[in-house]
């Protein structure tokens, strides 16, 4: 502990209530390590093709995802902060709105997929977009999953005591909510901003 | 307790709005950088991984091992991205 405070915890410190959800989380994106590191050996083989395909992508897209993230990252927060309050109308309201601006992900995701696909590129065009639709493809189920907790969470905290044993659930759902964030964060530069354009 | 106030969690995000039109600029303008590009675009993945797991994910202020965990990953995958870039020729 930073400030020496190693008894009674806090609410809401993710050490204490959480350290299954941190235990997955760190499995998960240890796994997800060892596919970017895949991707940049595959990559070290064939370098032009790997940016030429690269370059193919929108960085625009890619960036507003990335902003879509955080912004949701930024109001599941406060949901937590509120809900460790006792605050419940409050944490719903920033569930609610940590639901509706990461939709926009899902939304924009399929509108890059869409444009792919009209263009005649897929898993199986070449290495990079088989690694790209692989990888996006894997985060994108963790981003549903995260949707679909988002959601329960809204309706759990219909009527019950936010500050209560469902606080651990919702600080839960929020870290693996910002695990989403963090494995964007690496996962956008590496796939779009490496080579150049 | 360390705990993520509103006004620091909105501060991280502007952080974190702003580094990523940084990197994003930076990528659409290789021009700028150069072959440091990548270099400077995964620098800036680490620090907003790092303002991420720290403030948002509250490690700040959890038991050393977490936090260490964290930071290993959030600094060793960008590190290893960027070693491996260069060893296929920094291009």
């Amino acid at each position: 502990m930073t400030d020496g405070s190693q008894g009674a915890p806090a609410q809401g410190a993710p050490s204490v209530s959480a350290p299954g959800i941190l235990t997955f989380i760190i499995a998960d994106v240890t796994i997800f390590g060892v596919l970017f590191v895949a991707f940049m050996v595959e990559r070290s083989h064939q370098v032009p093709l790997f940016n030429q395909s690269s370059s193919s992508l929108d960085v625009r897209l890619g960036l507003l995802n990335t902003l879509v993230l955080m912004t949701s990252g930024l109001f599941v927060v406060l949901a937590v902060l509120a809900a460790g309050q006792g605050r419940a109308s409050v944490t719903r309201q920033w569930l609610l709105a940590s639901f509706v601006v990461g939709a926009g992900f899902g939304i924009n995701k399929l509108i890059e997929y869409g444009d792919k696909f009209a263009h005649g590129i897929n898993l199986l065009t070449n290495d990079f977009f088989m690694f790209y639709f692989v990888l996006t493809g894997v985060h994108f189920v963790h981003f549903l999953a995260g949707m679909v907790v988002l959601a329960l969470l809204w309706f759990r905290t219909r009527g019950e005591a936010v500050d209560g044993p469902l606080f651990g659930w919702i600080e839960s759902g929020a870290l693996y909510w910002h695990m989403v964030d963090l494995l964007w964060i690496v996962i956008f530069p590496m796939l779009y901003l490496l080579g150049s354009r | 307790m360390n705990h993520t106030s509103p006004a620091q969690a909105i501060r991280v995000w502007l952080f974190l709005v702003a580094a990523t039109l940084c990197s994003g600029w930076l990528g659409e303008h290789h021009g700028f950088a150069g072959r440091w590009t990548a270099v400077a675009v995964m620098f800036v993945a680490a620090l907003k991984g790092r303002a991420v797991i720290l403030y948002f994910m509250e490690l700040k202020g959890a038991p050393r091992g977490w936090r260490v965990a964290f930071e290993l990953w959030v600094w060793l995958l960008p590190a290893l991205i960027v070693a491996l870039w260069a060893m296929s020729g920094g291009a």
